[in-house]
């Protein structure tokens, strides 16, 4: 009986860990995005191209 | 006597031997000469052929170059002194032969084969001469140096291509990217730099391949800020983006933000075969800009995380420096990239540029920005794959704490029919194999995040590089070699979170 019982709350206990290990995997995916942010920041904002930087001329001769 | 105007140029072949340098076949031209003569590219080049080996110079006494006649049509053909309309082509070769070793080459058809053998194994490329007086150097293709440096660093080529040679009825071939020295007429710096970048992907994208004289056309079609359109007084980078679009690309224009976002962005794109145009500004701050084509790149160790914070390298750190066509001085020029703190005190990139024979550097700039040509479904920046990336190394180091600190991540873009033959080595079971080749769906050009140790790779994640958002564009993430089987679970924990297909 107690065999039993442990066999039947076995795919729960599954379930349970699976889940757990899925929240684990998210949790550590959103901590290290948040850890990266200030990179991530730095490097969009540096894809802004401003007017200035369209007119640049390029014409060194030699 | 009238000219009858029905006489063709006469032709021969004659075969010299390298004297070390190409000084001797350039004579001073009559007349002032505004720079010094022969011209440095003259001068370089002659260097670069001894570095290579060349023992033999062919040159051909006439040779009809499409880039040049297009400059004949454009421009020249309207000048008061009669230009011809063809060149001259050199060839250059390793193994020393004379001239009747040639004809002997060419008349015995029994040993065809092995004459053919002969003048490919030892072939250096060509150099189209121009019979423009102070411009002489035309379309040329030489190799690259070798994959090491003598500093024991590695040299990656990744913007190079095959080219064929057609010579007295032999095929030959050479692989690199195209140079020429700019002629002030049709085209300056901007024009040949951005030339020499697009010759790679658009002969990969079947496209046309645009001439010097259709660049500055197309790029003063509908914007001219300033001066005329010919001759060319150089093209600002809004012209050069419109160039771009008129070749059927895409400009990618990436201002200089530091010296690492810099390295990343030249790494990802020259490692997938796009060649950027740099746009450059001389340290002092003042004077006029000038362009270069990034051919490749100069590779040493993987530098530690400096953010204490943070588990994970960047394979970015490794790029040290950059091989360069530099039309004021010629193909492959070696360049270094290293931090300079500018006048206002911000930390840029600066960009030092050496000749082949020598430690000083010949130039000294600011790297402002680059101008990257890539096919038009390439919509996914690499700053947005950076993005996720730096996420996702971030927790794999975490949660693979095996590897935490030793974990690399690089960036990149690749084809996908030139992806999966590579997947059959990475060590996948017959079922992985079959998902990725067969059931999984791939954009042509995938977004490619590349997880390794340092010494061999753990995982890749493929995204769709038609997106514009990184995050929920994830195909499939692919187990590699390096990966052991107890991090599998959490692997494909981070498949599921990223909606992506997991292949083992």
């Amino acid at each position: 009986m107690r065999n039993e019982l442990k066999a039947g709350s076995s795919p729960r206990g599954e379930d349970d860990s699976v889940k757990s290990n899925e929240e684990r995997v998210r949790r550590a995916l959103e901590s290290a995005r948040q850890a990266v942010k200030p990179i991530v920041k730095q490097e969009m904002e540096g894809e802004l191209v401003s007017n200035e930087l369209l007119s640049v001329r390029l014409r060194s001769h030699r | 006597m009238l000219l009858s105007g029905l006489v063709y140029p006469t032709t021969d072949i004659r075969i010299y031997p390298f004297p070390g340098s190409l000084d001797p076949l350039f004579p001073k031209p009559q007349g002032l000469i505004e720079n010094e003569w022969p011209p440095t590219q003259v001068r370089y080049l002659g260097i670069y052929l001894g570095q290579l080996g060349c023992k033999t110079i062919l040159i051909e006494g006439h040779y009809m170059d499409r880039d040049y006649v297009d400059d004949v049509a454009l421009f020249y053909s309207r000048s008061l002194r009669s230009y011809p309309n063809y060149c001259q082509r050199l060839h250059f070769f390793s193994e020393a032969f004379d001239q009747d070793a040639w004809h002997s080459l060419v008349i015995n058809v029994a040993s065809r084969g092995k004459a053919a053998t002969f003048l490919q194994d030892s072939y250096l490329g060509f150099c189209v001469v121009k019979p423009l007086p102070g411009s002489p150097l035309g379309r040329t293709v030489l190799p690259t140096l070798g994959p090491v440096a003598q500093s024991g660093a590695q040299r990656s080529f990744g913007a190079v291509r095959p080219y064929q040679v057609h010579l007295a009825g032999f095929d030959l071939h050479v692989t690199g990217l195209v140079f020429q020295q700019q002629d002030q007429g049709v085209s300056a710096c901007a024009t040949t730099a951005l030339w020499s970048a697009m010759h790679n992907v658009t002969k990969a994208e079947g496209l046309t391949v645009m001439t010097p004289a259709e660049i500055t056309e197309a790029a003063s079609r509908y914007a001219l800020p300033t001066g005329r359109a010919l001759p060319s007084e150089g093209l600002t980078i809004q012209q050069i983006c419109e160039a771009t679009r008129a070749a059927g690309l895409q400009p990618v224009l990436i201002p200089s933000v530091s010296l690492d976002h810099d390295r990343a962005q030249l790494l990802a794109y020259l490692s997938s075969g796009f060649a950027p145009v740099l746009a450059l500004q001389p340290l002092s701050g003042t004077g006029v800009g000038h362009a270069v084509c990034a051919v490749g790149l100069k590779i040493d160790q993987v530098q530690p995380q400096t953010n204490p914070s943070l588990h994970f390298k960047d394979r970015a750190t490794s790029v040290t420096g950059l091989y360069i066509h530099d039309d004021r001085l010629g193909p492959y020029a070696a360049a270094e990239l290293v931090p300079w703190t500018a006048d206002n005190g911000k930390v840029r990139t600066a960009v030092f540029i050496r000749w082949p024979d020598a430690d000083i550097p010949v130039e000294q700039s600011y790297l402002q920005a680059i101008i990257v040509p890539v096919p038009s479904k390439l919509r996914m920046s690499l700053t947005r794959i950076r993005a996720l990336a730096h996420g996702l190394v971030e927790a794999a180091a975490v949660l693979f704490p095996e590897f935490t600190d030793r974990i690399v991540f690089n960036c990149r873009y690749q084809l996908r029919n030139d992806y999966l033959p590579r997947a059959i080595e990475f060590g996948l079971s017959e079922s992985g194999l079959y998902d990725l080749q067969c059931k999984t769906v791939l954009s042509r050009f995938v977004g490619l995040i590349e997880i390794t140790n340092e010494e061999e790779p753990l995982f890749d994640i493929l995204l769709d590089a038609t997106e514009t958002l990184a995050n929920p564009s994830a195909l499939g993430i692919v187990r590699r070699q390096g990966l052991p089987a107890k991090y599998l679970p959490d692997l494909k924990n981070i498949a599921l979170q990223l909606a992506a297909r997991m292949i083992v």
